[in-house]
């Protein structure tokens, strides 16, 4: 085999991997079993697989560790005076956090520098969404 | 997304438990596979791929003529329950589609290394191959189907090459003789049958005549060369002219050792060895070359008492009398240290304990069950020719050793002076204590112990200690399927 064909098929596969978002996938898999840390890893990843299926098949939301109450109680930990508005600066710092980089930088009440809470969970859930769902949706 | 842009950061403790599950390798499977079969659906292929994963054994046997790969890879194939395939059972087990398809090919014996790969493939993915694992014997004879093999995404995970002079190799075939009615071989000096009715059916087998085997030596010897140059990372030469017994101990315990894994592996090492096995040395040096923690329970202990901790002030009165420290002083002792972050993300190496079964009990009980465990061998005599001649200049503070380390002069030999517990009595009772106790240890640590022959220089014995650290543990057989 030539030098060649070897990288042809380095970048083959490399190419395999992000279509599919493998990496993605791996990561997501890997913060799960940290978190629940199964008896049996296997089947905990093809439980974990079966769930993505399905959520790509129904259009729901893919599997995440952080629930809505997480998403509420961080908030509740920048807005401790329950004002019910966070600072941009907060929102944004927030977010990067919980691995979100793609996010609408300029949510409802940017102008005033206060967001609510619903802005906030909004965009939350629609980018840990977007993380999670590491396959490519149908057309 | 990339690591820069999100880094993970994974607990101490998942390391333990991803060593434990073995996550890393499982990992690599899933993303190998991926990357040969490069699914369109990777998620279903991935759950298919888990569902049948059992990391079972892959390997291939190669060797001249007459080496006896197929006596041997029969006797493997029974001991490990593993699935023997040669190219014969391989043609027989075709399924029909694909026999009407190489009909012609079979016929003719002209079988193209990708025809051969399809049947191999089709064969090892059927269940019992993913289940048991399977032992290819005699492929592949040529460097094309090797590399159409591997091509193909068919990896052995061992690769078993029989050697022996060309002379010896053609003696042995003068002696061959086959059973007709299953295929068994037999040999007239070295392996004669003790059944009668066995003797009697013997033949000489037909084609094995000397220019015949001249023949097929000369192509074996052509091909081989580039075969190994595919199969490189895998292969171990065993060099057949032994008793049959010896060489297929050597493929067994080859085998036996998983593949050396890429896993970060967080050393967690005990040194079990007499007084003046050399424990402390091999320690130091240990926790030097890796940065790995060195926890020895006497300073530890030491310590925990010169601070005046809780545990210590508990621990002082016993160390004043004497007397044996009871375990639930020690034990919390440990617990704390090899828990602390430094013990917990480098690794450690520990020494002095366990001194019996219950400690080593307690260790695995608080999750700090070690993933290598040395035995330093070491006959008593040479202890006491370690110890009882070791001497310590009182002025300079230079250890000297009457026999391997003399004092220069006469005038530092007048004044060494001994240290009083280095008596030979005193020697003996800790030695034989220790014995007392180490056979139920290496019963508790019959799977992973490994034995190190102490009774050399340190610098071979931390060798012999490093290889055991950096090879996988071996994987034991179960011992009630042992054949002859």
């Amino acid at each position: 085999m030539s030098d060649q064909e070897i990288i042809n098929r380095q970048a083959e596969a490399e190419e395999y991997l992000k279509k599919h978002k493998i990496n993605d996938l791996i990561t997501n898999i890997t913060s799960h079993l940290v978190f629940n840390k199964p008896e049996n890893p296997k089947e905990s990843i093809i439980e974990y697989l079966e769930r993505l299926k399905k959520s790509k098949m129904a259009n729901l939301y893919p599997p995440c560790l952080f629930e809505d109450q997480n998403l509420q109680s961080i908030f509740g930990m920048l807005d401790p005076s329950g004002k019910g508005h966070i600072t941009y600066r907060q929102y944004a710092e927030a977010l990067k956090t919980l691995g979100i980089f793609d996010f609408d930088t300029d949510p409802d009440g940017r102008s005033e520098d206060k967001i609510k809470m619903d802005a906030f969970l909004r965009e939350a859930k629609n980018g840990l969404n977007k993380i999670n769902a590491t396959f490519n949706k149908t057309k | 997304m990339d690591q820069t842009t999100k880094p993970l950061l994974i607990p101490p403790q998942f390391a333990l438990y991803a060593e434990k599950h073995e996550i890393f390798e499982l990992y690599q499977r899933m993303l190998s596979q991926l990357i040969i079969h490069k699914p369109e659906d990777p998620m279903q292929f991935l759950i298919d791929l888990l569902r049948k994963d059992v990391n079972s054994s892959a390997t291939i046997v190669l060797g001249p003529p007459a080496s006896g790969k197929k006596t041997l890879s029969k006797l493997l194939s029974k001991k490990t329950g593993a699935v023997l395939l040669n190219q014969n059972n391989l043609i027989e087990s075709m399924p029909n589609s694909l026999k009407n398809e190489l009909s012609k090919e079979i016929k003719e014996k002209s079988l193209q290394p990708h025809q051969w790969v399809k049947i191999i493939r089709h064969r090892v993915e059927e269940y019992d191959c993913v289940r048991k694992g399977w032992i290819l014997e005699n492929f592949p004879e040529t460097r094309p189907q090797a590399l159409a093999l591997l091509s193909s995404g068919i990896f052995p995970k061992h690769t078993v090459v029989l050697t022996g002079e060309d002379s010896m190799l053609l003696e042995r075939a003068a002696g061959k003789r086959v059973d007709p009615k299953n295929g068994d071989i037999y040999h007239t000096t070295f392996d004669w049958p003790q059944e009668q009715t066995i003797q009697n059916r013997l033949v000489i087998p037909e084609k094995y005549t000397e220019e015949h085997l001249v023949q097929s030596l000369m192509v074996y010897n052509r091909h081989i060369e580039g075969v190994l140059d595919c199969l490189k990372a895998t292969t171990k030469k065993i060099n057949v002219d032994q008793p049959k017994g010896d060489v297929f101990n050597q493929i067994l315990d080859f085998i036996s050792r998983p593949a050396r894994s890429h896993a970060l592996i967080t050393p967690r090492i005990l040194l079990i060895g007499p007084y003046g096995s050399g424990r402390r040395t091999q320690a130091s040096a240990l926790a030097k070359k890796y940065d790995i923690v060195n926890v020895s329970i006497t300073n530890l202990i030491k310590e925990a008492v010169a601070h005046e901790t809780v545990l210590g002030l508990a621990i002082k009165p016993h160390l004043a009398r004497r007397a044996p420290i009871p375990d639930s002083l020690v034990v919390p002792l440990l617990v704390e240290r090899l828990g602390k972050l430094d013990c917990v993300s480098r690794g450690w190496v520990l020494h002095g304990f366990p001194r019996n079964r219950d400690q080593a009990e307690a260790l695995e009980r608080n999750g700090l069950a070690p993933n290598r465990v040395f035995f330093m061998d070491i006959p008593p005599d040479s202890i006491m020719e370690r110890i009882t001649l070791r001497y310590l200049d009182p002025i300079t503070g230079e250890r000297y050793h009457m026999l391997f380390n003399p004092p220069p002069t006469q005038e530092i030999r007048d004044r060494l002076s001994q240290k009083s517990t280095d008596q030979e009595p005193i020697i003996r009772t800790k030695i034989n204590l220790f014995y007392t106790t180490v056979r139920h240890m290496i019963d508790y640590y019959e799977n992973i112990g490994i034995h190190i022959n102490a009774d050399q220089d340190p610098n071979t014995v931390f060798e012999s200690i490093e290889s055991g650290i950096v090879n996988p543990v071996p994987k034991a057989y179960d011992e009630d399927t042992t054949s002859s």
